[in-house]
Parts: structure tokens; C-alpha cells; sequence
């Protein structure tokens, strides 16, 4: 008698894909947004190195320690959203609501410290049409911020389902998902912060 | 699979530890009597580490199947080739 296998083999696309779809996507979307930011940390990198010391005195006008205080905010916010994401898998409610909170507290202040560093700068007269230094400066950080205030909104979002407890049996694994996102958004900060704060 | 991936990866805690260390690290790295050149270098090489901690434990890489790795670093190398390759027109011939 032939010995028969009660694990079904996988047959279709969607059971032989690496990872479930969602998450599948969130890294497909992830790779053009390392060609968008790559493409601008690339051309600040040329441009600098071709100033010939320029941007390097320019970059001085930069305040490090707020740039400093915004890198340890942002990294602490990783931790955060991946503790939520334990919290999620492990059915803790509570502790998925507090560590969404915290990251998404962490996520405002993040905003609230680079709108301050902004308006320290535009009052000193630096803006983006200041030159090209000041362009690619308000270009880079500006959108990595969209892309943080972005993040912010689906994880309060994310953070309104637990409260109401509706993150549970269904839509769990959304944290995840918007967990990977935050994460790609920390990890480009930790690229502009040397880049824009260190490099002098 | 999320189970697994609770009992393989280390303390998010323990995590977190290394990067902030890191980050101070590269705080000091910047008022050492090195050239700007090798302070860059320094800097560099730690956010490098520190991005791959995140990437691997945060977001779970270091777990995944390699396909996912590959959609990640294939980018990566794309802008840094295209980088590098336009370095002799853009820096030296201005």
C-alpha cells in the first residue's frame, strides 16, 4: 500500500509565493521608493563632491543636535512598532495599543522637531531656493518627512482598529505590513542623518 | 511562521541597545582628529550596520525567504552603481 502524504503540495501562484501577498507588495513598493531616495541621496553625494568644499561650509549651518535628537526619536519609534507587532501576533491588546501609540506619539515628535528646525532655518534666510545646497537640504528631508507623516496617519488608523478591538482575528497582520513600511522610513533617516548632519 | 519568527529573532531590546550605541558612536566618530574622507568612511560603514540590524531583525529579513532579500539589495546596487558610474562625468568634469 502506497504511503500517502497529508501535506498538501503547493499548486498554485499564490501558495508557492515567498511571502503572503500583502507583504509581498509592501516590498515591491519598498524597491522603488530605495530608487527614489537613492536617486536623490546619489545626486546630493555628486553635487557635494563636486562643490569642492562649498556644500561642506554650508552644511555647518545645519544644527547636529537636533538632527541628533530626530535620530534617536526615530529609532526608538522602530522599536515601538515592532514591539506592537510582537503584541499583535501574541494577542496582547493592550500592549499592541500602547506600543501603537508610543510610535505614533514618537512618529508627531519626530514632525514637531524638524517644523522647528525648519522655521529655525527659513528665519536665518536658508530656504530652497537659497541654492543648490539648501534645494537638495529641503528636498530630501521634506520628503522623508511626507513619507513619516504618511506613516503616522495608517498607524493611528491601525491604532483606532485595536482600540476597538477590531485588529483581532482578521486584520492583524496589517501591523506587520505598516511595521515594514516604518522601518524603511527609519532606515533612510539613518542614511540622511550622516549625510546631511555628520558630513563636516 | 509568526511563532518561528518570535522564538529566531534576538530581543528587539537588545536591538534597539546596539543601535543607539551605534549612533553615539558615530556622534564621537565626527569631533576625532581624522580627515573629513575617513570620518565619512566611519559614519558610513556604521549607518550601513545599523541599517542592516533594522532590516534584518526589525523587518524580519534575516527571516524571510531569500526572494524578499533580493528585492531589497537589488535596488540598493542599482543606485549606487549609477552613483559611482557618473562620479568622473559630474565631480571631475564640471
Amino acid at each position: 500500500m502506497n504511503s500517502v502524504s497529508t501535506v498538501p503540495e503547493a499548486t498554485t501562484a499564490y501558495e508557492k509565493a515567498p511571502a503572503p501577498s500583502a507583504k509581498m507588495g509592501m516590498w515591491w513598493f519598498l524597491a522603488s521608493e530605495i530608487m527614489l531616495f537613492g536617486g536623490l541621496i546619489g545626486s546630493y553625494i555628486l553635487y557635494r563632491l563636486a562643490s569642492g568644499g562649498a556644500w561642506t561650509e554650508l552644511a555647518h549651518h545645519i544644527s547636529t543636535p537636533i538632527g541628533a535628537i530626530n535620530t534617536f526619536v526615530l529609532l526608538t519609534s522602530s522599536f515601538t512598532m515592532v514591539k506592537a507587532h510582537e503584541c499583535v501576533m501574541k494577542e496582547n491588546h493592550r500592549g499592541t495599543r500602547n506600543f501603537l501609540a508610543y510610535t505614533v506619539g514618537l512618529g508627531l515628535l519626530f514632525l514637531g522637531i524638524k517644523a522647528f528646525e525648519y522655521s529655525m532655518e527659513i528665519a536665518q534666510g536658508y530656504t530652497p531656493v537659497s541654492g543648490m545646497f539648501w534645494s537638495f537640504y529641503y528636498t530630501m528631508t521634506g520628503l522623508h518627512a511626507l513619507h513619516v507623516f504618511a506613516g503616522v496617519v495608517v498607524n493611528f488608523l491601525l491604532l483606532l482598529r485595536a482600540w476597538r478591538g477590531s485588529l483581532w482575528p482578521q486584520a492583524q497582520h496589517r501591523v506587520e505590513i505598516a511595521g515594514i513600511y516604518w522601518h524603511f522610513v527609519d532606515i533612510v533617516w539613518i542614511f540622511l542623518f550622516p549625510l546631511i548632519y555628520l558630513s563636516y | 511562521m509568526a511563532a518561528d519568527l518570535m522564538h529566531q529573532s534576538p530581543s528587539y531590546f537588545a536591538v534597539w541597545v546596539w543601535l543607539v550605541f551605534l549612533f553615539i558612536i558615530s556622534l564621537v566618530a565626527v569631533y576625532l582628529p581624522f580627515s573629513l574622507a575617513a570620518t565619512a568612511t566611519i559614519i558610513f560603514v556604521i549607518a550601513a550596520a545599523k541599517a542592516l540590524l533594522v532590516a534584518g531583525y526589525y523587518m524580519h529579513l534575516k527571516f524571510e525567504q531569500k526572494f524578499l532579500r533580493y528585492v531589497a539589495i537589488i535596488p540598493v546596487v542599482l543606485f549606487i552603481g549609477m552613483t559611482l558610474t557618473l562620479i568622473p562625468d559630474i565631480v571631475y568634469n564640471r
